[in-house]
């Protein structure tokens, strides 16, 4: 009700309104070493008012939720969607209006274990995390967010979405003799859903944490990655960053119609490259899916109101289609799919990845084992970085194993590759089947001007990739 | 806005009067109100304002602290109403946390206030003035402006005030080939005219990319990187505890060497914080004064640490009111002796590299780092830029770079802005010099 009084008042005559109000609340709790370090709520709550005026259309956020407040933020915006009137790139292109809504599957909400509780079970997990006196510091850390999206436009939208989102991390770093390692669950926020805190209960998580505390103990004195052209088997916790950086970036249109010049950058991917380009080899299948409930970045519309459905972007290896909203659907004349995302009410939205994932194929994680005879299995991301066109790219792991002669042998550590991306996928030797497949998220995913962060989720099965440059630590 | 100084005054003196005897409170707060224009092949992508105000109430008791924040709407009597109605809440999440043996807060007082105003552009004038002398030119880009806003204040009566009129301008020109030029104008007063001057500059730059690009092999060369590449190493650095007394105490730093086995950077590497230029605030989110300059590498070496004020208390360490995340906010390099009209010639032949992208640490205990070239990168041969390089994936360690392979700073060093808007518009920059190195190694 109120969000309609809102809408109702902003009475300045205009071709189109658009309101989108996001109230997002997130508890955060961190210990180190077993101590809270940081226990801090913060909720965000604003609006962001487009207003298209004479065919301009132009943007105004603010936190001032008052009729007051709406009503001016709504003059301001058009008062800038008239001065850019002359300069024009595009004319946005506002999907279909729907209604209805959407609620994260969830169980239990973030408050259904008290305060003390949940600070207990991560003093605990420290304790376990705590394998041995070389462990020098933990981190664990839990983080809750509830999310309210309500989209409300002249055109008859009226799109309400409740997301529940959970992340769960636990590290150890060891230290010993000038040596330091550390090991997390599945890379930095890599555990980071949307699902309630019945998400706790998925995870052994005493096991767990002696388990990587273990690890990052042996990692200590495990042997430096070789260095060498090798076989190299990715499990799903490397895959997510792998399919974030080199597949999903160059598939976003905003990004090839050349908008992220400046900041994100480019792609070596182009407009007439789809239907054509060989991505990957036939083993390769991706798709956006923003249908996977546990999945971070699953949603039933984006927030230009478009209806998000499964869609493959790369089929047996040949790229299809791109990530691109409704917008750029217009101006590149590609299908896209429903990705128009903001971080917040107070940036608007641009082409994002939602959920992206490798479909599995058929090969169990045995089975790849026993095709390789000399390799490296690595596990877990911890350094990445890529080019502005997206295509030379090294990614470091937390950890490695040896392959040889078909069996898993030695650990070792600092293990890193490099490569470009269309070799890279077109050098695929197996992909894992689904009892290799996990869903993995990341809060973490920069891009815009102004810049944004926003949630993705990558789903992916353990591959397995032939000749790649594979290297150690200095 | 002016007056919101006032209303967070009047805000945290209302606050202060609903505490409960043993208890402790201090308000921080988040404002900008800003002008956002952002453009691509010359003509405006997406525009648009935003008023965000943002307050961080915390409360303390004993050894035990707790804290929300919530976007406000600038108004003392809703705005009182909803901080106040938070007292309960955090009260009852007192009771529930363990104490905390490092909590810090700030027990004298001690009052700033660094106020500076500008006229900036209009939404009216603006689109007039970036992209009228850019016709027929392929700009991409954003402007950034309007005023920005943080404050402190604790049950006390210590009162902290920052205020600045300021933009970013961050833009690149990209020829045909889709080669570019990248360039920043950053400032607290908008002047077309100067705008004007770095734009025939980079039209100018963008000359050289006519020529036929250089596939270069992996391996190493001697290289000129330019202001921003430097700030780019050392940002990267620091932004992964290079100077955060935390991570060295836990051994996570990426200058971990420089403590445990001694290792040192060139006896010319000079680093420090410097806040003497007031362009970043002196106080820190909890209520910490900043000293106006913190040495952190003196010759070659590591002197003090970013000390924030539960670091100090856990490790026994003087503060010196750095942030909870012990990252650097005004980074200033010391320049050297190569006159910066000289440096190519000092080169010869070798790489100009305007522009690092997407720096990460591969080898994050050995300082070893990696990235790619992006934007202004040419061969340099005989002292002069020849041709633009393909880009490339270098990997190299910081003791390399500004050790075993240093040649010289330049003597002019560069202030940079931040022109990051994540969340909110960024306070931070820097002051770089040039670096010359007799090797730079490519991998990719």
């Amino acid at each position: 009700m109120m969000h309609q009084r809102l809408f109702e008042a902003i009475t300045l005559p205009c071709d189109r309104l658009s309101l989108r109000f996001v109230d997002e609340t997130t508890r955060v709790l961190d210990l180190r070493n077993g101590l809270l370090e940081r226990m801090d709520t913060t909720r965000s709550e604003g609006v962001m008012v487009e207003v298209t005026l004479h065919g301009s259309t132009a943007y105004a956020a603010t936190s001032k939720l008052t009729p007051e407040g709406v009503a001016e933020a709504a003059r301001q915006a058009a008062a800038v969607a008239q001065a850019i009137q002359p300069h024009l790139l595009v004319h946005p292109t506002p999907p279909p209006p729907a209604s209805g809504s959407y609620t994260t599957p969830h169980e239990k909400a973030w408050d259904a274990l008290p305060l003390s509780d949940k600070v207990g079970l991560l003093r605990e997990l420290h304790e376990d995390l705590s394998v041995s006196s070389v462990i020098g510091r933990t981190d664990t850390t839990l983080w809750g967010t509830t999310v309210e999206h309500h989209l409300l436009t002249s055109d008859g939208a009226d799109l309400r979405q409740h997301f529940e989102i959970l992340s769960l991390d636990l590290s150890a770093t060891a230290a010993e003799g000038g040596e330091t390692q550390t090991r997390t669950f599945g890379g930095l926020r890599g555990h980071t859903f949307q699902k309630g805190l019945e998400l706790l209960d998925d995870y052994e998580l005493h096991r767990e944490a002696r388990r990587i505390g273990k690890e990052a103990c042996e990692l200590l004195a495990a042997e430096q990655c070789p260095t060498g052209r090798f076989d190299l088997l990715l499990l799903p916790d490397q895959m997510m960053l792998q399919i974030h950086e080199s597949i999903g970036h160059a598939l976003e249109l905003d990004r090839i119609l050349g908008d992220e010049r400046n900041y994100a950058g480019s792609s070596f991917v182009k407009l007439q490259d789809f239907g054509s380009l060989q991505y990957g080899n036939e083993l390769l299948d991706v798709t956006f899916d923003p249908t996977i409930p546990q999945e971070l970045a699953s949603y039933r519309w984006d927030d230009d109101g478009r209806e998000a459905r499964k869609e493959y972007l790369i089929r047996r290896g040949t790229l299809i289609n791109g990530l691109g909203g409704s917008t750029s659907r217009a101006r590149s004349g590609l299908p896209g799919v429903a990705n128009a995302r903001a971080s917040s009410w107070n940036r608007p939205p641009i082409d994002r990845m939602a959920n992206l994932n490798l479909e599995p194929g058929t090969k169990s994680l045995e089975e790849m084992i026993a095709s390789v005879e000399y390799g490296v299995l690595m596990e877990s991301n911890r350094s990445w970085s890529i080019d502005d066109y997206r295509e030379k790219f090294q990614f470091g792991c937390e950890r490695g194993r040896l392959i040889e002669r078909g069996t898993l042998t030695k650990l070792v550590k600092n293990p890193n590759y490099r490569g470009i991306t269309v070799p890279f996928w077109h050098s695929i030797k197996a992909v894992g089947d689904v009892s290799t497949f996990r869903v993995h998220g990341t809060p973490f995913c920069g891009k815009g001007e102004p810049n944004q962060i926003i949630r993705v989720g990558h789903a992916s099965p353990a591959v397995l990739f032939s000749s790649i440059d594979v290297f150690g630590g200095v | 806005m002016r007056e919101l100084r006032t209303y967070f005054d009047e805000l945290a003196q209302a606050l202060g009067k609903q505490l409960f005897p043993a208890e402790r409170s201090a308000l921080y707060l988040n404002a900008e109100e800003s002008l956002f224009l952002r453009f691509s092949r010359g003509k405006v992508r997406q525009a648009g304002t935003g008023f965000h105000l943002s307050t961080t109430l915390s409360l303390f008791r004993g050894h035990r602290s707790t804290s929300h924040s919530l976007d406000l709407l600038g108004q003392i009597s809703p705005d009182l109403a909803r901080l106040t109605a938070l007292l309960p809440t955090l009260r009852t999440e007192l009771e529930q946390v363990p104490d905390d043996p490092y909590l810090n807060f700030p027990e004298e007082r001690h009052d700033s206030e660094q106020v500076q105003t500008a006229e900036l552009p209009t939404e009216k004038d603006l689109p007039a003035y970036l992209l009228g002398p850019a016709e027929g030119l392929d700009l991409t880009g954003i402007y950034a402006g309007g005023p920005i806003y943080r404050g402190y204040a604790n049950s006390g009566g210590q009162r902290n005030w920052f205020q600045s009129d300021r933009f970013t301008l961050d833009w690149s020109l990209y020829n045909p080939e889709q080669k570019a030029v990248k360039q920043t104008y950053c400032g607290e007063h908008f002047e077309p005219s100067r705008y004007l001057t770095l734009l025939d500059e980079g039209r100018r730059h963008l000359e050289l990319f006519g020529r036929p690009t250089v596939r270069l092999e992996p391996g190493e060369y001697p290289a000129y990187l330019a202001p921003q590449a430097v700030a780019d190493l050392f940002e990267t650095t620091a932004g992964w505890g290079g100077f955060s007394l935390k991570a060295h105490r836990d051994k996570i730093s990426p200058l971990q060497l420089m403590v445990d086995q001694d290792r040192r950077f060139s006896p010319a590497v000079s680093l420090s914080e410097d806040l003497s230029s007031g362009l970043v605030p002196r106080f820190n989110e909890t209520g910490f004064l900043r000293p106006e300059r913190t040495a952190l590498i003196k010759e070659g070496a590591l002197d003090q640490f970013l000390v924030s004020p539960r670091t100090s208390r856990e490790f026994s360490s003087p503060c010196n009111g750095a942030r909870e995340d012990e990252v650097p906010t005004f980074l200033c390099l010391d320049g050297g002796g190569v006159p910066v009209a000289e440096a190519l010639q000092r080169l010869g032949d070798g790489l100009y590299l305007g522009n690092l992208h997407y720096l990460n640490f591969s080898d994050k205990p050995k300082a070893r780092v990696t990235g790619m070239t992006r934007f202004s990168c040419f061969t340099v041969k005989g002292g002069l830029l020849t041709a633009p390089i393909e880009k490339m994936r270098f990997d190299d360690t910081l003791y390399n770079l500004f050790g075993e392979h240093f040649r010289g700073f330049t003597d002019q060093p560069e202030t940079l802005l931040s022109t990051s808007t994540y969340v909110r518009r960024d306070l931070a920059g820097g002051v770089w010099p040039g670096l010359l190195v007799s090797a730079f190694r490519f991998t990719l």
